[in-house]
Protein backbone atom coordinates (compact mmCIF):
# COMPACT_ATOMS: atom_id res chain seq x y z
CA UNK A 1 0.00 0.00 0.00
CA UNK A 2 2.45 2.69 0.97
CA UNK A 3 4.85 1.67 -1.71
CA UNK A 4 2.29 1.97 -4.43
CA UNK A 5 1.46 5.74 -2.10
CA UNK A 6 5.11 6.56 -2.21
CA UNK A 7 5.73 6.13 -6.36
CA UNK A 8 2.15 7.96 -6.57
CA UNK A 9 3.04 11.00 -4.51
CA UNK A 10 6.74 10.81 -6.21
CA UNK A 11 5.43 11.25 -9.59
CA UNK A 12 2.93 14.10 -8.04
CA UNK A 13 5.95 15.90 -6.44
CA UNK A 14 7.09 16.12 -9.50
CA UNK A 15 4.56 17.21 -11.51
CA UNK A 16 4.27 19.98 -9.29
CA UNK A 17 7.89 20.96 -9.90
CA UNK A 18 8.50 20.58 -13.54
CA UNK A 19 4.77 23.00 -13.36
CA UNK A 20 6.61 25.41 -10.84
CA UNK A 21 9.76 25.33 -13.01
CA UNK A 22 7.77 26.60 -16.47
CA UNK A 23 6.14 28.96 -14.17
CA UNK A 24 9.04 30.67 -13.09
CA UNK A 25 10.60 30.79 -16.42
CA UNK A 26 7.16 32.31 -18.06
CA UNK A 27 6.70 36.18 -18.72
CA UNK A 28 3.34 36.67 -20.63
CA UNK A 29 3.50 33.10 -22.44
CA UNK A 30 0.52 32.02 -22.25
CA UNK A 31 1.06 28.32 -24.14
CA UNK A 32 3.84 27.89 -21.27
CA UNK A 33 1.24 28.86 -18.71
CA UNK A 34 -1.32 26.32 -20.07
CA UNK A 35 1.72 23.86 -20.15
CA UNK A 36 1.92 24.30 -16.26
CA UNK A 37 -1.56 23.62 -16.22
CA UNK A 38 -1.12 20.77 -17.71
CA UNK A 39 2.01 19.51 -14.95
CA UNK A 40 -0.77 20.77 -11.80
CA UNK A 41 -3.72 18.65 -13.52
CA UNK A 42 -1.10 15.47 -13.59
CA UNK A 43 -0.17 16.24 -10.19
CA UNK A 44 -3.41 15.89 -9.17
CA UNK A 45 -4.64 12.97 -11.06
CA UNK A 46 -1.68 11.11 -9.51
CA UNK A 47 -1.87 12.67 -5.89
CA UNK A 48 -5.58 11.65 -6.15
CA UNK A 49 -4.87 7.99 -6.82
CA UNK A 50 -1.83 7.74 -4.23
CA UNK A 51 -4.87 9.07 -1.39
CA UNK A 52 -7.27 6.79 -3.22
CA UNK A 53 -4.93 4.12 -2.60
CA UNK A 54 -4.91 4.48 1.21
CA UNK A 55 -9.10 5.18 1.34
CA UNK A 56 -11.23 2.09 2.33
CA UNK A 57 -14.53 4.63 2.36
CA UNK A 58 -16.54 3.64 -0.86
CA UNK A 59 -18.22 7.54 -0.30
CA UNK A 60 -14.73 9.16 0.27
CA UNK A 61 -13.40 6.93 -2.54
CA UNK A 62 -15.76 8.20 -5.42
CA UNK A 63 -15.44 11.91 -4.31
CA UNK A 64 -11.82 11.28 -4.95
CA UNK A 65 -12.45 9.59 -8.05
CA UNK A 66 -14.37 12.36 -9.46
CA UNK A 67 -11.06 14.98 -8.38
CA UNK A 68 -8.63 12.78 -10.51
CA UNK A 69 -11.11 12.37 -13.35
CA UNK A 70 -11.50 16.17 -13.36
CA UNK A 71 -7.80 16.36 -13.63
CA UNK A 72 -7.60 13.95 -16.14
CA UNK A 73 -9.97 15.68 -18.66
CA UNK A 74 -8.27 19.26 -17.84
CA UNK A 75 -5.23 17.64 -19.15
CA UNK A 76 -6.54 16.71 -22.28
CA UNK A 77 -8.48 20.25 -22.65
CA UNK A 78 -5.26 22.07 -21.72
CA UNK A 79 -2.65 20.22 -23.91
CA UNK A 80 -5.33 20.84 -26.66
CA UNK A 81 -4.80 25.10 -25.77
CA UNK A 82 -1.08 24.21 -25.18
CA UNK A 83 -0.93 22.82 -28.87
CA UNK A 84 -2.74 25.77 -30.38
CA UNK A 85 -0.22 28.44 -29.06
CA UNK A 86 2.96 27.31 -28.76
CA UNK A 87 5.75 28.92 -30.45
CA UNK A 88 2.39 31.20 -32.32
CA UNK A 89 -1.42 30.75 -32.60
CA UNK A 90 -2.76 28.19 -34.83
CA UNK A 91 -5.89 28.52 -36.25
CA UNK A 92 -8.44 26.37 -35.27
CA UNK A 93 -12.05 26.14 -37.13
CA UNK A 94 -14.72 27.30 -35.01
CA UNK A 95 -17.35 24.44 -35.92
CA UNK A 96 -14.09 22.18 -34.19
CA UNK A 97 -14.00 24.71 -30.99
CA UNK A 98 -17.40 24.20 -30.28
CA UNK A 99 -17.53 20.61 -30.60
CA UNK A 100 -14.77 20.78 -28.07
CA UNK A 101 -16.39 23.01 -25.66
CA UNK A 102 -19.55 21.58 -25.67
CA UNK A 103 -18.07 17.55 -25.04
CA UNK A 104 -15.88 19.22 -22.18
CA UNK A 105 -19.30 20.53 -20.88
CA UNK A 106 -20.38 17.08 -21.46
CA UNK A 107 -17.74 15.10 -19.98
CA UNK A 108 -17.43 17.56 -16.85
CA UNK A 109 -21.16 17.23 -16.40
CA UNK A 110 -21.30 12.96 -16.22
CA UNK A 111 -17.96 13.23 -13.87
CA UNK A 112 -19.22 15.53 -11.69
CA UNK A 113 -22.89 14.01 -11.12
CA UNK A 114 -21.27 10.76 -10.96
CA UNK A 115 -22.94 9.07 -13.95
CA UNK A 116 -19.59 8.10 -15.24
CA UNK A 117 -19.33 5.28 -12.00
CA UNK A 118 -21.64 2.54 -11.44
CA UNK A 119 -20.26 2.09 -7.79
CA UNK A 120 -16.82 0.33 -6.88
CA UNK A 121 -14.94 -3.02 -6.74
CA UNK A 122 -11.93 -4.64 -4.86
CA UNK A 123 -8.72 -5.93 -6.37
CA UNK A 124 -5.91 -6.91 -3.74
CA UNK A 125 -6.99 -5.17 -1.43
CA UNK A 126 -7.48 -1.35 -2.98
CA UNK A 127 -10.52 -0.14 -3.97
CA UNK A 128 -11.25 0.88 -7.84
CA UNK A 129 -13.89 2.51 -9.53
CA UNK A 130 -16.41 0.75 -12.03
CA UNK A 131 -17.31 2.84 -14.93
CA UNK A 132 -20.15 2.99 -16.60
CA UNK A 133 -18.76 0.77 -20.18
CA UNK A 134 -20.88 3.07 -22.70
CA UNK A 135 -19.71 6.57 -20.77
CA UNK A 136 -16.09 5.06 -20.39
CA UNK A 137 -16.40 5.03 -24.17
CA UNK A 138 -17.87 8.01 -25.08
CA UNK A 139 -15.09 9.57 -23.14
CA UNK A 140 -12.73 7.76 -24.79
CA UNK A 141 -13.75 8.79 -28.17
CA UNK A 142 -13.66 12.97 -26.29
CA UNK A 143 -10.16 12.83 -25.78
CA UNK A 144 -8.81 10.63 -28.78
CA UNK A 145 -10.52 13.89 -30.50
CA UNK A 146 -8.99 16.18 -28.79
CA UNK A 147 -5.53 14.38 -28.88
CA UNK A 148 -6.23 14.17 -32.39
CA UNK A 149 -6.40 17.74 -33.04
CA UNK A 150 -3.81 18.72 -30.72
CA UNK A 151 -1.18 16.57 -32.26
CA UNK A 152 -2.41 17.39 -35.78
CA UNK A 153 -1.44 21.37 -35.05
CA UNK A 154 1.79 20.03 -33.39
CA UNK A 155 3.10 17.87 -36.28
CA UNK A 156 1.87 20.96 -38.73
CA UNK A 157 3.94 23.00 -36.78
CA UNK A 158 7.00 20.42 -36.66
CA UNK A 159 7.28 19.87 -40.11
CA UNK A 160 6.95 23.44 -40.81
CA UNK A 161 9.67 24.60 -38.37
CA UNK A 162 13.39 24.95 -38.45
CA UNK A 163 16.54 25.12 -36.58
CA UNK A 164 15.89 24.88 -32.76
CA UNK A 165 12.34 25.15 -32.63
CA UNK A 166 12.31 22.16 -34.61
CA UNK A 167 14.47 19.91 -32.25
CA UNK A 168 11.90 21.33 -29.03
CA UNK A 169 8.74 20.10 -30.75
CA UNK A 170 10.22 16.63 -31.62
CA UNK A 171 11.03 16.42 -27.92
CA UNK A 172 7.60 17.84 -26.66
CA UNK A 173 6.23 15.51 -28.89
CA UNK A 174 7.93 12.71 -28.28
CA UNK A 175 7.57 12.78 -24.78
CA UNK A 176 3.96 13.85 -24.52
CA UNK A 177 2.94 10.78 -26.87
CA UNK A 178 4.72 8.09 -24.92
CA UNK A 179 2.58 9.81 -21.33
CA UNK A 180 -0.52 9.61 -23.35
CA UNK A 181 0.18 6.08 -24.91
CA UNK A 182 1.54 4.39 -21.95
CA UNK A 183 -1.20 6.71 -19.09
CA UNK A 184 -4.61 5.94 -21.68
CA UNK A 185 -3.12 2.47 -22.06
CA UNK A 186 -3.74 1.85 -18.30
CA UNK A 187 -5.76 4.62 -16.88
CA UNK A 188 -8.91 4.12 -19.67
CA UNK A 189 -8.31 0.77 -22.02
CA UNK A 190 -7.56 -1.45 -18.57
CA UNK A 191 -10.39 -0.33 -16.95
CA UNK A 192 -12.51 -0.61 -20.33
CA UNK A 193 -11.77 -4.16 -20.39
CA UNK A 194 -12.35 -4.53 -16.70
CA UNK A 195 -8.92 -4.94 -15.55
CA UNK A 196 -9.63 -2.12 -12.84
CA UNK A 197 -6.86 -3.29 -11.27
CA UNK A 198 -3.74 -1.62 -12.94
CA UNK A 199 -5.82 1.61 -12.99
CA UNK A 200 -3.23 3.76 -10.94
CA UNK A 201 -0.55 2.61 -13.18
CA UNK A 202 -1.90 5.40 -15.58
CA UNK A 203 -0.10 8.92 -13.69
CA UNK A 204 3.49 7.05 -13.64
CA UNK A 205 2.87 7.52 -17.28
CA UNK A 206 3.25 11.48 -17.15
CA UNK A 207 7.09 10.97 -16.24
CA UNK A 208 8.12 10.78 -19.71
CA UNK A 209 6.43 14.17 -20.45
CA UNK A 210 8.34 15.17 -17.18
CA UNK A 211 11.14 13.73 -18.18
CA UNK A 212 11.20 14.79 -22.12
CA UNK A 213 10.94 18.62 -20.57
CA UNK A 214 13.47 18.79 -17.72
CA UNK A 215 15.45 17.35 -20.82
CA UNK A 216 15.31 20.66 -22.82
CA UNK A 217 15.59 23.07 -19.83
CA UNK A 218 18.73 21.59 -18.20
CA UNK A 219 20.73 19.78 -21.79
CA UNK A 220 24.26 20.67 -21.80
CA UNK A 221 25.58 22.38 -25.00
CA UNK A 222 28.62 23.66 -26.09
CA UNK A 223 29.83 27.28 -25.87
CA UNK B 1 -2.51 40.95 -31.43
CA UNK B 2 1.13 42.67 -30.56
CA UNK B 3 2.66 45.43 -33.24
CA UNK B 4 6.05 44.48 -34.44
CA UNK B 5 8.16 46.89 -36.94
CA UNK B 6 10.02 44.49 -38.85
CA UNK B 7 12.80 46.48 -40.51
CA UNK B 8 14.84 44.52 -43.47
CA UNK B 9 18.53 45.78 -43.22
CA UNK B 10 20.19 43.09 -44.89
CA UNK B 11 20.98 38.95 -44.30
CA UNK B 12 17.71 38.29 -45.25
CA UNK B 13 18.10 35.22 -47.64
CA UNK B 14 15.07 32.84 -47.21
CA UNK B 15 15.05 29.75 -49.42
CA UNK B 16 11.71 28.28 -50.88
CA UNK B 17 10.56 24.78 -51.13
CA UNK B 18 12.33 24.70 -54.59
CA UNK B 19 15.79 25.55 -52.80
CA UNK B 20 15.22 29.51 -54.65
CA UNK B 21 16.42 32.43 -52.38
CA UNK B 22 14.18 35.00 -51.37
CA UNK B 23 16.04 38.51 -50.30
CA UNK B 24 13.90 41.66 -49.58
CA UNK B 25 16.49 44.10 -51.04
CA UNK B 26 13.59 46.93 -51.44
CA UNK B 27 9.64 47.12 -50.74
CA UNK B 28 8.27 44.92 -53.23
CA UNK B 29 9.99 41.80 -52.25
CA UNK B 30 8.49 42.00 -48.96
CA UNK B 31 4.76 40.06 -49.76
CA UNK B 32 7.02 37.32 -51.19
CA UNK B 33 9.24 36.99 -48.42
CA UNK B 34 6.25 37.07 -45.95
CA UNK B 35 4.87 34.49 -47.76
CA UNK B 36 7.53 31.60 -47.03
CA UNK B 37 7.09 32.72 -42.87
CA UNK B 38 2.99 32.61 -42.57
CA UNK B 39 4.04 32.11 -39.19
CA UNK B 40 4.71 35.34 -38.55
CA UNK B 41 1.33 36.99 -39.46
CA UNK B 42 -0.15 34.80 -36.97
CA UNK B 43 1.83 35.80 -34.15
CA UNK B 44 1.82 39.83 -34.44
CA UNK B 45 0.80 42.88 -37.00
CA UNK B 46 3.57 43.53 -38.54
CA UNK B 47 4.61 46.19 -40.82
CA UNK B 48 7.54 46.93 -42.46
CA UNK B 49 10.85 49.21 -43.23
CA UNK B 50 13.41 48.32 -46.04
CA UNK B 51 17.11 50.49 -44.99
CA UNK B 52 18.43 50.61 -48.51
CA UNK B 53 21.75 48.68 -48.64
CA UNK B 54 22.75 46.35 -46.62
CA UNK B 55 26.11 47.52 -46.08
CA UNK B 56 27.14 49.01 -42.05
CA UNK B 57 28.01 52.81 -42.62
CA UNK B 58 26.86 56.14 -41.39
CA UNK B 59 23.79 57.17 -43.25
CA UNK B 60 22.65 53.74 -43.24
CA UNK B 61 23.09 53.18 -39.26
CA UNK B 62 21.70 56.90 -38.83
CA UNK B 63 18.46 55.58 -40.67
CA UNK B 64 18.04 53.31 -38.80
CA UNK B 65 17.92 55.13 -35.51
CA UNK B 66 15.44 57.62 -37.39
CA UNK B 67 13.36 54.82 -38.05
CA UNK B 68 13.67 53.44 -35.04
CA UNK B 69 12.98 56.60 -32.81
CA UNK B 70 10.25 57.59 -35.64
CA UNK B 71 8.20 54.34 -34.74
CA UNK B 72 8.86 53.19 -31.45
CA UNK B 73 5.94 54.36 -30.05
CA UNK B 74 3.55 53.22 -32.28
CA UNK B 75 4.85 49.62 -31.67
CA UNK B 76 5.38 46.74 -29.23
CA UNK B 77 8.68 45.87 -30.30
CA UNK B 78 10.88 46.36 -33.50
CA UNK B 79 12.76 43.11 -35.13
CA UNK B 80 15.84 43.92 -37.42
CA UNK B 81 17.11 42.08 -39.91
CA UNK B 82 21.09 42.07 -40.80
CA UNK B 83 23.86 40.13 -41.83
CA UNK B 84 25.05 37.97 -39.25
CA UNK B 85 28.67 39.01 -40.17
CA UNK B 86 27.97 42.42 -38.78
CA UNK B 87 25.03 41.92 -36.03
CA UNK B 88 27.91 42.21 -33.31
CA UNK B 89 28.87 45.78 -34.63
CA UNK B 90 25.30 46.93 -35.67
CA UNK B 91 23.84 45.90 -32.46
CA UNK B 92 26.57 47.30 -30.23
CA UNK B 93 26.63 50.52 -32.15
CA UNK B 94 22.41 50.36 -31.35
CA UNK B 95 23.70 49.85 -27.83
CA UNK B 96 25.50 52.88 -27.49
CA UNK B 97 22.84 55.00 -29.75
CA UNK B 98 19.64 54.09 -28.28
CA UNK B 99 20.05 53.82 -24.48
CA UNK B 100 17.70 52.66 -22.45
CA UNK B 101 15.08 51.53 -24.90
CA UNK B 102 11.63 51.71 -23.78
CA UNK B 103 10.66 48.71 -26.15
CA UNK B 104 12.18 45.83 -27.26
CA UNK B 105 14.58 46.21 -29.60
CA UNK B 106 15.81 42.20 -31.15
CA UNK B 107 18.23 41.64 -34.30
CA UNK B 108 18.33 38.74 -35.91
CA UNK B 109 19.62 37.39 -39.92
CA UNK B 110 20.17 34.77 -41.80
CA UNK B 111 23.34 33.06 -41.86
CA UNK B 112 23.67 31.95 -45.81
CA UNK B 113 26.92 30.60 -46.51
CA UNK B 114 27.99 30.82 -50.29
CA UNK B 115 30.42 28.21 -51.38
CA UNK B 116 32.58 28.18 -54.93
CA UNK B 117 29.48 25.66 -56.32
CA UNK B 118 26.94 26.21 -53.98
CA UNK B 119 24.51 27.88 -51.45
CA UNK B 120 23.91 26.95 -48.52
CA UNK B 121 20.60 28.11 -46.48
CA UNK B 122 20.14 28.92 -42.54
CA UNK B 123 17.85 26.30 -41.90
CA UNK B 124 17.50 28.62 -38.50
CA UNK B 125 16.54 31.37 -39.90
CA UNK B 126 12.51 31.06 -39.82
CA UNK B 127 12.83 29.89 -36.11
CA UNK B 128 14.98 32.42 -35.12
CA UNK B 129 12.32 35.12 -36.76
CA UNK B 130 9.31 33.38 -34.91
CA UNK B 131 11.87 33.55 -31.55
CA UNK B 132 12.41 36.78 -32.11
CA UNK B 133 8.71 37.66 -32.30
CA UNK B 134 8.15 35.79 -29.10
CA UNK B 135 10.86 38.15 -27.37
CA UNK B 136 8.81 41.29 -28.24
CA UNK B 137 5.91 39.76 -27.04
CA UNK B 138 8.07 38.75 -23.50
CA UNK B 139 8.81 42.81 -23.73
CA UNK B 140 11.96 42.58 -22.48
CA UNK B 141 13.07 46.35 -22.92
CA UNK B 142 16.69 45.98 -24.19
CA UNK B 143 18.62 45.20 -27.45
CA UNK B 144 19.29 41.72 -28.05
CA UNK B 145 20.61 39.97 -30.62
CA UNK B 146 18.37 36.13 -31.15
CA UNK B 147 20.36 33.45 -33.06
CA UNK B 148 19.27 29.76 -32.58
CA UNK B 149 18.80 29.25 -28.44
CA UNK B 150 20.62 31.69 -27.15
CA UNK B 151 19.61 35.55 -26.70
CA UNK B 152 22.31 37.96 -26.22
CA UNK B 153 23.23 41.27 -25.09
CA UNK B 154 25.08 43.26 -27.78
CA UNK B 155 27.57 43.69 -25.27
CA UNK B 156 28.34 40.35 -24.88
CA UNK B 157 28.18 38.96 -28.17
CA UNK B 158 30.71 37.14 -30.48
CA UNK B 159 30.69 35.17 -33.37
CA UNK B 160 32.55 31.74 -32.30
CA UNK B 161 31.15 29.75 -35.78
CA UNK B 162 30.62 29.87 -39.23
CA UNK B 163 27.47 27.97 -39.79
CA UNK B 164 25.58 26.10 -36.72
CA UNK B 165 22.54 25.79 -34.79
CA UNK B 166 24.20 28.94 -32.70
CA UNK B 167 26.82 30.96 -34.38
CA UNK B 168 27.09 33.95 -31.49
CA UNK B 169 28.24 33.03 -28.01
CA UNK B 170 27.88 35.28 -24.90
CA UNK B 171 31.06 36.43 -23.34
CA UNK B 172 30.73 35.26 -19.62
CA UNK B 173 28.27 33.06 -20.91
CA UNK B 174 25.30 34.89 -19.57
CA UNK B 175 22.43 35.33 -21.23
CA UNK B 176 19.10 37.95 -21.60
CA UNK B 177 16.52 34.35 -22.54
CA UNK B 178 17.53 31.06 -23.88
CA UNK B 179 15.39 28.92 -26.09
CA UNK B 180 15.06 25.61 -24.40
CA UNK B 181 11.14 24.72 -23.55
CA UNK B 182 10.02 28.11 -25.95
CA UNK B 183 11.51 31.04 -25.00
CA UNK B 184 13.10 31.33 -21.12
CA UNK B 185 13.99 34.50 -19.57
CA UNK B 186 17.06 34.84 -17.34
CA UNK B 187 16.59 37.24 -14.26
CA UNK B 188 17.37 40.76 -15.72
CA UNK B 189 17.73 43.47 -13.72
CA UNK B 190 15.59 46.49 -14.82
CA UNK B 191 16.55 49.79 -16.56
CA UNK B 192 16.90 52.56 -15.40
CA UNK B 193 16.52 56.35 -16.85
CA UNK B 194 14.89 57.61 -20.16
CA UNK B 195 15.56 56.21 -23.62
CA UNK B 196 17.93 58.44 -25.32
CA UNK B 197 18.79 58.50 -28.85
CA UNK B 198 22.47 59.60 -29.76
CA UNK B 199 22.94 60.69 -34.11
CA UNK B 200 26.53 61.41 -33.58
CA UNK B 201 28.66 59.00 -33.39
CA UNK B 202 32.87 59.32 -35.29
CA UNK B 203 34.73 56.24 -35.83
CA UNK B 204 37.50 58.52 -36.42
CA UNK B 205 39.90 56.00 -35.28
CA UNK B 206 41.79 52.98 -35.88
CA UNK B 207 41.85 49.65 -33.96
CA UNK B 208 44.93 47.56 -34.27
CA UNK B 209 45.16 43.56 -33.20
CA UNK B 210 48.65 44.06 -32.10
CA UNK B 211 51.37 46.82 -31.36
CA UNK B 212 53.38 47.46 -34.84
CA UNK B 213 56.83 47.96 -35.03
CA UNK B 214 58.31 51.31 -33.51
CA UNK B 215 59.30 53.03 -37.10
CA UNK B 216 55.67 52.09 -38.41
CA UNK B 217 54.19 53.52 -35.34
CA UNK B 218 56.27 56.75 -35.55
CA UNK B 219 54.74 57.44 -38.70
CA UNK B 220 51.54 56.82 -37.85
CA UNK B 221 51.92 59.20 -34.76
CA UNK B 222 53.23 61.76 -36.91
CA UNK B 223 51.26 65.68 -36.01
CA UNK B 224 49.75 65.94 -39.24
CA UNK B 225 48.06 62.65 -39.35
CA UNK B 226 44.00 62.56 -40.01
CA UNK B 227 43.70 59.91 -36.86
CA UNK B 228 43.89 61.21 -33.51
CA UNK B 229 42.95 58.16 -31.26
CA UNK B 230 44.59 54.86 -31.75
CA UNK B 231 43.59 51.16 -30.12
CA UNK B 232 46.17 47.96 -29.69
CA UNK B 233 44.90 44.89 -28.80
CA UNK B 234 48.10 44.40 -26.40
CA UNK B 235 49.54 40.91 -25.32
CA UNK B 236 50.47 40.25 -22.02
CA UNK B 237 54.30 40.29 -23.14
CA UNK B 238 53.58 43.66 -24.80
CA UNK B 239 52.46 45.71 -22.36
CA UNK B 240 55.57 44.71 -20.12
CA UNK B 241 57.90 46.06 -22.30
CA UNK B 242 58.10 49.19 -20.24
CA UNK B 243 60.23 51.30 -22.32
CA UNK B 244 58.93 51.12 -25.52
CA UNK B 245 55.53 51.93 -24.25
CA UNK B 246 56.75 55.07 -22.72
CA UNK B 247 58.68 56.00 -25.80
CA UNK B 248 55.68 55.30 -27.63
CA UNK B 249 53.39 57.35 -25.54
CA UNK B 250 55.98 60.39 -25.48
CA UNK B 251 55.70 60.77 -28.97
CA UNK B 252 52.01 60.44 -29.05
CA UNK B 253 51.95 62.92 -26.40
CA UNK B 254 54.01 65.37 -28.07
CA UNK B 255 51.88 64.98 -31.36
CA UNK B 256 48.72 65.52 -29.22
CA UNK B 257 47.37 61.30 -30.25
CA UNK B 258 45.64 59.38 -27.92
CA UNK B 259 46.63 56.00 -27.35
CA UNK B 260 44.62 53.28 -25.79
CA UNK B 261 45.66 49.86 -24.84
CA UNK B 262 43.49 47.15 -25.22
CA UNK B 263 42.79 43.30 -24.05
CA UNK B 264 39.72 41.77 -23.28
CA UNK B 265 40.45 39.52 -20.80
CA UNK B 266 42.46 42.12 -18.71
CA UNK B 267 46.26 43.20 -18.16
CA UNK B 268 48.12 41.07 -15.16
CA UNK B 269 50.42 44.46 -14.71
CA UNK B 270 48.79 47.74 -15.13
CA UNK B 271 51.95 49.79 -14.30
CA UNK B 272 51.11 52.45 -16.87
CA UNK B 273 47.72 53.21 -15.98
CA UNK B 274 48.77 57.22 -15.23
CA UNK B 275 50.34 57.82 -18.15
CA UNK B 276 48.51 55.20 -21.42
CA UNK B 277 44.70 54.11 -21.22
CA UNK B 278 44.56 50.50 -20.63
CA UNK B 279 41.14 49.20 -21.58
CA UNK B 280 40.19 45.51 -20.50
CA UNK B 281 37.05 43.45 -19.92
CA UNK B 282 34.97 44.69 -22.90
CA UNK B 283 34.33 43.16 -25.95
CA UNK B 284 36.47 44.61 -28.90
CA UNK B 285 33.06 45.12 -30.81
CA UNK B 286 31.63 47.09 -27.79
CA UNK B 287 35.13 49.02 -26.93
CA UNK B 288 34.98 50.21 -31.20
CA UNK B 289 31.16 51.15 -30.72
CA UNK B 290 31.93 52.91 -27.41
CA UNK B 291 34.41 55.14 -28.36
CA UNK B 292 32.88 55.84 -31.58
CA UNK B 293 29.70 57.32 -29.44
CA UNK B 294 32.08 59.10 -27.11
CA UNK B 295 33.50 60.40 -30.41
CA UNK B 296 30.33 62.12 -31.02
CA UNK B 297 29.74 63.35 -28.34
CA UNK B 298 33.16 65.00 -27.33
CA UNK B 299 36.29 65.43 -28.69
CA UNK B 300 38.36 66.17 -25.24
CA UNK B 301 40.67 64.14 -24.38
CA UNK B 302 40.26 64.16 -21.26
CA UNK B 303 36.75 63.58 -21.25
CA UNK B 304 37.02 60.50 -23.74
CA UNK B 305 39.38 58.68 -21.32
CA UNK B 306 36.84 59.48 -18.42
CA UNK B 307 33.79 58.32 -20.36
CA UNK B 308 36.19 55.05 -21.55
CA UNK B 309 36.78 53.74 -18.20
CA UNK B 310 33.53 54.51 -16.81
CA UNK B 311 31.03 51.62 -16.93
CA UNK B 312 28.43 53.41 -18.29
CA UNK B 313 25.79 50.60 -19.81
CA UNK B 314 27.53 47.77 -17.66
CA UNK B 315 29.16 47.11 -20.63
CA UNK B 316 32.55 45.30 -18.52
CA UNK B 317 32.14 42.22 -18.25
CA UNK B 318 33.47 40.36 -14.94
CA UNK B 319 35.65 36.98 -15.92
Amino acid sequence: MWIRFSILMLVTLLNTLLGFFVLKKTKANIAKIYFSLICFASAMWSGGWAIASLIREEYIFLIITRIFYIAATAIFLFFFLFSVQFLYKYKVNKILKYIITISSIYMFYIIISGKLFLGTCKFGGFMYQAENSLLLLAYGVYFMLILFISYYVLFTKYFKSQGVNRKILLWLISGTLMAFIFGIFFAWYMPYINKQHLNWIGPIASIFMNFSIFYLFFKKEEE
Amino acid sequence: MKKILLIFYGGTGLSDKKGNFKFVKEEKNIEEWLELVPELLMTAEIKTHVILGDHLNKKNITDLIKVIEKNISKFDGIVIIHEVDTIPLLSNQLFWQIQNPSKPIVITGSNVIQTEDSIIPDLSFKANLINAFQIVNTNLKKISVIYGNRVIAPFRVKRSKLHDLNIFKSVGKKYLAKIDFGLSLEKIDEQKGKMKFFYNFNDDFIFFNNIPDFTVLEKLLVKNSPVNIFIFRAFPDQIIKKDKLIEIFDLACKNKKMLIFYSEVGFGKDFLKHNIITISKITSDCLSAKLSWILGQTRDQNKIRKILQDNVQGEFLAF
